[in-house]
């Protein structure tokens, strides 16, 4: 803004007084604004003029006939409210909130995938599902109680079947893994130069031991423990002659020179070589 | 006990106070009708005026013609209506004077007149207080510096307020305001030394 306008605005007390103080040290500026203040001074001694009287008296008569006229602006104050209505809206509020909850809930835990696409395939899994299997799944009647027989097998073939799969494919994952972890730890012995026997004995004693809730096998894994619990039984079958106390292979010298001997030299070799993977004695 | 602007509106509007609106008028009355006597130089055109405008307020202050929002200081609001009020006569007498009436100067507008207006004022200078002489040499400005000197020297209004009255920048109006009082003193100087060699 112009130092000139300064002036003017600090002539009637407007403005920023610092810059009219900068302004006014130039002495044409300082000239001007003394001039003017004098004349401002003239202009202030002047008598304002006022209106008739009666005028004054005309308007507030039509102001107070308008206002007569029109509606009040502002309202009448309302009465309080009762502590029994008050009462009544919470019960409402929390009524519809504990109805939306219900059914958000309801809606969380309806399944995602339509239930008309599975029916034709349940029923023909139902027929076809493998007895053994379908007795290994337990059945959700925790989740269908009162429904019948029918109704139940229905619901359980399909998942019998998904099951099977699924125990299966889980199985096979899980030989794989332990497949690619035992031949790593073996190329790690073998740099180490540790015998194979005598790292994976050494790796099953480092393995860490495992917690109570991964010890029990799932109910998924009944066909892989009926087929370890046979191993089991075929290995006490042909150890049932072998001692704890027995050294495991004999020296030749001590060895019975009588005819027939020979399965039992094959008994002690087998004997070692699954007892270097199952049993860890020195 | 002195009440605002705003609550003598509000009592007025609220409870029909009619004193608070008597006191709203005239606290500003001679901001108005000063403003109104500089713009028509008449007494009793300025009384019509004064009335005019404040008929529109109410009217507006009650909804049935115009709005009045409660932002800003109620007499900045007044003054905008005094002024269309005056602007208007002024028009009309424009208007009037513009109907040929057969005289050689048939053609010069109301504003064009002015300085005929005002060399009559001239003329009563030399038996009339100061303050009368000032007035003359304020109708002699040109009408948008006197609209300025009439607006914030009698009607009180800042410089922003006459800006946005007048729809102009502040710079302009201080500017305008700037013009008005050189010219005034200019006008003024000869006036006095004529009087003191009367003497």
């Amino acid at each position: 803004m112009d130092k000139k306008l300064h002036i003017i605005q600090h002539l009637y007390d407007e403005g920023d007084s610092a810059a009219v103080e900068e302004a006014l040290r130039d002495a044409e500026e300082r000239l001007e604004y003394d001039q003017l203040r004098d004349l401002k001074a003239q202009l202030d001694q002047r008598p304002r003029p006022v209106p008739d009287a009666a005028v004054i008296d005309r308007i507030v008569a039509l102001a107070d006939k308008t206002a007569l006229a029109a509606p009040r602006t502002a309202r009448a104050d309302r009465p309080a409210r009762s502590g029994k209505s008050r009462l009544r809206n919470w019960s409402a509020i929390s009524l519809t909130l504990a109805v939306v909850i219900a059914v958000g809930i309801g809606i969380v835990q309806m399944p995602v995938s339509d239930g008309a696409s599975q029916v034709p395939m349940s029923s023909e899994l139902a027929n076809t599902a493998p007895a053994d299997v379908s007795r290994d799944i337990p059945e959700p009647i925790e989740a269908a109680p009162s429904a019948p027989a029918p109704a139940r097998q229905r619901l359980a073939a399909p998942l019998a079947e998904e099951a099977v799969v699924a125990a299966g494919e889980q199985r096979l994952m899980t030989e794989l893994e332990e497949a690619e972890s035992d031949m790593a730890y073996l190329d790690d012995a073998d740099v180490a130069g540790l015998r194979p026997n005598e790292a994976m004995a050494g790796r099953a004693l480092s393995a860490p031991v495992l917690a109570d809730s991964e010890a029990v096998p799932a109910w998924e894994e009944g066909e892989a423990l009926v087929e370890l619990h046979r191993r089991i039984e075929l290995l006490q079958a042909r150890s049932a002659d072998d001692r704890w106390d027995e050294p495991a292979v004999m020296s030749l010298d001590v060895l019975p020179t009588q005819p027939g001997t020979g399965s039992r030299i094959d008994r002690g070799l087998n004997t070692v070589g699954s007892g270097s993977q199952n049993n860890n004695n020195p | 006990m002195h009440r605002s602007d705003e609550q003598l509106v509000t009592a007025y509007l609220e409870r029909g106070d009619q004193q608070a609106f008597r006191v709203l008028v005239e606290r500003y009355q001679e901001q108005i009708f000063g403003y109104l006597m500089g713009m028509v130089r008449n007494r009793e055109v300025a009384n019509d005026l004064f009335q005019e405008t404040f008929v529109r307020v109410i009217d507006a202050m009650h909804d049935r013609r115009g709005s009045y929002t409660r932002q800003g200081r109620w007499i900045a609001w007044v003054m905008r209506i005094a002024r269309n009020a005056a602007l208007d006569h002024l028009r009309s007498r424009k208007k009037w004077q513009d109907v040929p009436s057969g005289d050689d100067d048939d053609s010069a507008s109301f504003w064009d007149r002015l300085p005929d207006e005002a060399l009559a004022a001239d003329i009563e200078l030399h038996n009339k207080e100061q303050y009368e002489m000032l007035d003359a040499c304020i109708d002699q400005l040109p009408p948008e510096q006197r609209e300025v000197v009439l607006l914030r020297q009698d009607a009180d209004l800042t410089f922003r307020e006459i800006a946005e009255l007048s729809g102009v920048s502040i710079n302009t109006a201080l500017g305008r305001m700037r013009y008005a009082l050189i010219n005034l003193r200019r006008m003024i100087d000869p006036q006095k030394k004529k009087q003191l060699a009367e003497i």
